[in-house]
Formats: structure tokens, sequence, C-alpha cells
């Protein structure tokens, strides 16, 4: 498998259409349909192309696929296009490519259609099923009546942790950025977020990884009846690591301080995750907060050194 | 895959996860002879659960006509179809459950409606099957016939909408048997839609998640019985709890009804799904239509309630059907009268098993008039 080289800019486009994406090298991946757990199904698309970039301090990856019927709402028996990326989130080697297993989550982009533009799928729907009567029924003020499959509405995407089949659990994650694009008979979709996008981090010259799923709506494909790669496509972002290694922290790649505390929150968090479903709030939880913590630190001036590590730069 | 053991079909089959029965069982009992098919039930479930945006075909409840009728537009129909003819040695079933039957990388054999199937909720209403023909008598079975069936998510012991969730997003609750879609976990995926034979998961397209019937479980909770039970006014429909055949307690309406007396008898049985919804199958119809749609004990049944005239159990129960608002856990027969009782065994019902008649004479003497026969 080629690795997928996230090219350096200056800046990191969102626009599917943007010059930048041409000079970043694409790698093919071949898809196969979901056969590993019921139900199982997929394989309308057989290939999508990967192309990432990088500014240092954020990163993005597109893909495209040919997709000759577009689907961007739901319907009984209708179902959306929709495409994914996944990142290991556990130290170590990488979970299993499809979906992780128990012990080592995964941590999943997912695209929707209806999530990127809600008022053209509402718009969508609303041709497909007329409102017959304009009245007020307190039905329409139930929770799921009001959000139903998307209960944040500053979500432009599905940030979603997993640790096997059937363990899908959002997380939420308003920093990531999505914009997708019909070129012809392809579809193209750009995921954008800050740096760092995942625990262990992406560190710019070392080597991460990733894997693609997309799912064709138009053949019944959602869930577990997908397009899936059945192996890892290695990431690198390109260039040389930012920050020389700190004395004192032998053996350990060179990193800011504030990867270091996301990475040991979502691994602490993953080892909490693995003791079931039950947890799966606190999980939430943690990412939140340390979500938060980001932020604010984005804000601030440098934060302390944590205490085992070492000089920070 | 495991192996489960299903009372209705005699024998154990495969299922996607291990037996675990719940502490009671969420069951009712349709008696078809008196459901005239006005969808008061239907209307007071809407009312009560499905009146929002994207609901607007969405029947928890509904009652079609058989054999012309389905909602959604031929469920049973074609999975039977699908299904291809099965057999029955006995009472045990030999053929092929839905679990069985599934095709590679499935987990059940299922059938998932268009759109338009949901259209036309009270299709085929009120139409005979057969041929209405001059000098035609009533005979028994009618030679042109039709029935009412009344229908709800059957909260199943081996449900197929629980079994074809990849998420586990529908579970049965421990304390009473009913099956729910836990809302917040559900991803829309329209496996249970697709699962369940009797077609009682439906898509919400505005809220791109399924629902489904929730047996009022808000009311069953307070030892009250469903909406669509409270206000049948044919009184059709007694809901209670359901033990399994060993353990049948014949003071238990539910049990007295289903195992007792085997008048009351489940829906496609050869589904395999257990379900918790049992019916009194019509005397007019033809046995066959009626073995294939309630198993082989239809005959039976249908001999049974017939000479239920001359059973007070029977005629006694049957009294108390709609008789209250309550769960009715116990009941027992008096001289001419018969008392439903409460969890507790405090009285909820008491009813006379004749209802008294008058007969007056044609002429009022008083106001010097002749009575005329009204209704």
């Amino acid at each position: 498998m080629a690795d997928l080289v996230a090219k350096k800019v200056d800046e990191v486009p969102l626009d599917p259409q943007a010059g930048e994406w041409a000079d970043a090298t694409p790698v093919n991946v071949p898809l196969s349909p979901q056969a590993v757990t019921t139900p199982s199904g997929g394989g309308a698309v057989t290939q999508v192309e990967l192309r990432a970039l990088h500014s240092g301090g954020a990163f993005a990856v597109r893909l495209t696929w040919s997709n000759p019927t577009s689907e961007s709402s739901v319907a009984v028996r209708g179902f959306r296009d929709a495409c994914a990326v996944m990142f290991p989130a556990t130290e170590g080697p990488p979970p299993s490519p499809i979906m992780g297993a128990a012990g080592s989550p995964v941590l999943i982009w997912q695209w929707k259609p209806d999530w990127e533009a809600p008022a053209a799928a509402a718009a969508e729907r609303a041709a497909r099923y007329p409102e017959y009567m304009d009245f007020y029924d307190p039905a329409n003020d139930a929770e799921n009546a009001q959000f139903g499959d998307r209960p944040r509405p500053q979500d432009k995407a599905d940030v979603i942790v997993a640790e096997g089949f059937g363990t899908v659990t959002r997380v939420g994650d308003e920093e990531l950025d999505v914009r997708s694009e019909r070129d012809g008979q392809f579809t193209r979709v750009v995921f954008r977020r800050a740096l760092p996008v995942t625990a262990p981090p992406l560190v710019v010259g070392a080597q991460g990884t990733v894997n693609v799923a997309v799912w064709d709506g138009a053949s019944g494909e959602r869930g577990a009846r997908k397009s899936v790669s059945l192996a890892w496509t290695p990431l690198t972002l390109e260039g040389q690591p930012d920050v020389p290694e700190p004395s004192g922290f032998t053996g350990a790649p060179a990193i800011q301080p504030q990867v270091v505390a996301l990475g040991l929150a979502l691994l602490a968090a993953g080892v909490i995750f693995a003791g079931g479903m039950a947890q799966t709030s606190d999980f939430r939880k943690q990412v939140e907060e340390q979500r938060q913590r980001e932020r604010e630190a984005r804000g601030k001036p440098p934060a302390e050194p944590p205490a085992a590590g070492g000089k920070v730069p | 895959m495991p192996t489960v053991y299903n009372w209705q079909i005699g024998r154990d089959m495969e299922y996607h996860y291990e037996g675990s029965r719940p502490e009671k069982q969420f069951a009712m009992v349709f008696d078809t002879n008196k459901c005239i098919a006005c969808q008061t039930c239907t209307i007071a479930c809407k009312n009560a659960w499905t009146s929002g945006r994207g609901q607007e075909y969405m029947f928890w409840n509904n009652v079609e006509t058989k054999p012309y009728g389905g909602y959604p537009l031929g469920w049973d129909a074609k999975l039977l179809e699908m299904l291809g003819p099965q057999t029955w040695s006995g009472g045990v079933y030999t053929g092929k459950t839905i679990f069985e039957a599934a095709p590679q990388g499935e987990r059940s054999l299922g059938l998932h409606p268009d759109d338009e199937d949901y259209a036309s909720p009270n299709i085929g209403e009120d139409e005979v099957f057969g041929v209405v023909e001059r000098g035609l008598k009533v005979l028994t079975p009618h030679v042109p016939w039709m029935y009412y069936v009344p229908r709800i998510c059957n909260h199943c012991t081996y449900a197929s909408c629980l079994a074809s969730c990849p998420r586990g997003s529908v579970y049965k609750r421990k304390e009473d048997g009913i099956v729910l879609i836990d809302q917040g976990r559900c991803r829309g995926y329209q496996e249970c839609v697709r699962g369940c034979p009797f077609k009682k998961s439906f898509f919400r397209p505005t809220s791109g998640i399924s629902e489904k019937c929730i047996g009022c479980f808000p009311k069953v909770e307070q030892g009250l019985q469903p909406f669509c039970v409270q206000n049948c006014i044919g009184k059709i429909r007694l809901m209670g709890f359901l033990h399994l055949p060993e353990a049948s307690d014949p003071t238990n309406p539910i049990d007295f009804l289903v195992h007792e007396k085997g008048l009351a008898l489940p829906l496609y049985p050869q589904f395999g799904l257990e379900g918790n919804i049992y019916y009194i199958p019509p005397v007019h119809v033809p046995p066959a239509f009626l073995t294939q749609m309630f198993g082989p004990n239809a005959e039976a049944a249908i001999s049974s309630y017939k000479a239920a005239a001359n059973d007070p159990e029977v005629v006694g129960l049957i009294q108390l059907f709609g008789s209250t608002d309550r769960i009715i856990h116990g009941f027992e027969l008096r001289t001419d009268e018969v008392v439903g009782f409460g969890a507790n065994g405090a009285e909820v019902a008491r009813v006379p098993i004749v209802e008294p008649f008058f007969v007056r004479p044609e002429f009022d003497t008083d106001l010097s008039v002749p009575r005329k026969t009204i209704t």
C-alpha cells in the first residue's frame, strides 16, 4: 500500500477544488464489501482516492470517489451517501482496521450530506413528505423529534469512538470542519481540523495511519453495509518535526505538551472505555473537558510543563 | 448461533442472542370475533404517541381486513412467499423460522417496505374473499369471508427487531418484557424495520431514526392497561402478563385463555419470534387460512370458542375485557359475577356474567302509548 503523504502548505483549504490539492500526491485505496459481521453488504464503491495536506497547525484529508447517484437525505428505505476516515485512538500497534476492537479504540470522522447542509436536506425531505396540515402538536417538541440522529446542531460531521462492531459512540467535535462537492459523477469530501487530530497524535515527520469507508445511499448502504478498506493506509505529515527533542525525555518523539496531555487523556479514557458501554458518558465527558482545555490553552501563553516531561522549548 | 426454546413452535431454534426471559411478560389477547374495525384503538394510539411531523403514516396500532388488507402493503403475504411452504408435525414446527432462513450475511429473513407501502393503511377494508353469488346462504365457515385483525407490536420474546439491530439499540425490558428502541442510540440504519416480520418498527424521516410501539409503558408502570385497550369500544382487548406454559396460573386471565383453554393463539408462530399478542380466531373463516395465520391449533381454538357458552369461566372472563383501565392479574368466578384483581390482590373490576335482561310490555299503560322498538 502506498503511503499517504500530507503535503505541507501554508494554509490548509476546506474547498475540495482548491489548487493546493492538485499538488498533493493521490493514493488510491481499494474498497471491499463489509463481510466480517452481520448484516454484511456494501461494495458499490470499489475505490477511493485520498489526498492530504497540512500546515503544521491544521490537517485536512480529501476523499474522492465515483458516485453516479447522489443521495443526500434519508427516507423510508432511502439512504444517504456517506464517507468516513478512521484513526487509531490507542498507542502501540494499530487496532483492527475494521472498527477497532475492545481495548483498542478508533476515532472516526463521518461525513453525512444532511449534516453538512441541513437546510438543503430539509427542503428535499419536505418535498418528499409534504406537510399536510399546519398545526401545533406537542409530539413535535419531543427530544427525539427535535434532534433525532443529530443531537448537536454545531457539529458538521459525526465524530465517533468505536471499539469494535456495534460500539459506535458519538463524542462530538465542533472543531472538525467538512465540505463536500459534486464534480461530475465524483463526490469529493474534505475533512479539516486543527492539529492534533487524534490520540496518539498525528505528528509532523512521524508515521501515522488512516482507514476509510464509503457508503452509497442509492445501493441501500448504511451502517455495517458499506465499502471498506481492509487495511490501514500509512499516513505521514510532510516535513521535519517543528520542535527539537527535549532533553531528559529519551526515546520519546518530540511532541508538544498539550499533545502529550491529549494523548494521555484519550489513552486513559480508552482504558476506561474498555470497561464497558456504561463508561461511555465518562469517556465523552473527558474528551469534552480535554477539548475545552485545548481551546483555553490556545488563547493563553504556553501551558506549564507536564510534571513527567522535560523542559519545554 | 445460540439456541433458544420457543414453546409456540414446540422446539429449540436459532436466535442471534442467548435466551433471557423477562421477569414478567407483557401480553394481550384480542378477540377477533368481536372486532368491528372501528379504528378507535388506532386513533387512541395515534393521538397519544404518533401525531408529530414525520409520523403521518406511522401507525403503531392498526386494524386491517384479512385476507386483502395489510399495513404496510402485503407485509405478511410477501414474507410468507419469501419463506416458502413450510410444515408442522403435530404441535412441532418442522419448517424454518425467519432466523433459520436468514440469507448469508443477514441475521433474519426480512422484507424492507417502500414509502408507498405505508401510504394506504386501510387498503382492502371490508373486501371479502370469494364470490357473492345469487341464492347464497349463510354457512359456517362463510363462503365469502373476511375478518379484522387488530395489530400492535408483539413485544416478542425473540424479537427480530432486537436481533437485527447491529448496534444493540433495541432492548427488551427485564421488568415487563416490553421491547423498546433507545432513541439516543439509534442511528437510523432501518435494520429493525427490515427485520421485524410484523413491520412494527417504523423509520421517521424527519428525525432520521426509528420508532416503535412502546406498549404504553408509562401506563403499564402504573398498573394501567395501554391506550389501545382502554379505548376499545368493542371490549375485544385484554392486557396482562403471561407465564410460560409449564408455569401457567389458571387464575391469570392471559394464562387461562392462552395455556389453560388454548383459545388465544399467537400471530404467525412459524416466524419463530414467540410474539406475545394472542388472537381468538374468527369462527366463520375457513380453517386453512387460520392455520396459516395462527398455527396448527386454530381449529381446536374455534371449537373451544363455540363451546364456550357452556363454560362459565370463559364467559365470565370475556366479560372482564374492557371492564377496567387497570391491569387484571387474577380473576375469580362468583355466583353470578366475575371479579378481577390487581397486582396486590385488590379488586379492580366486578361485572355480571350475564347482563340483566328486562322485558317491557308492548303497551305503556301509564302513558297510554304503544312502545316502539328502538335501539
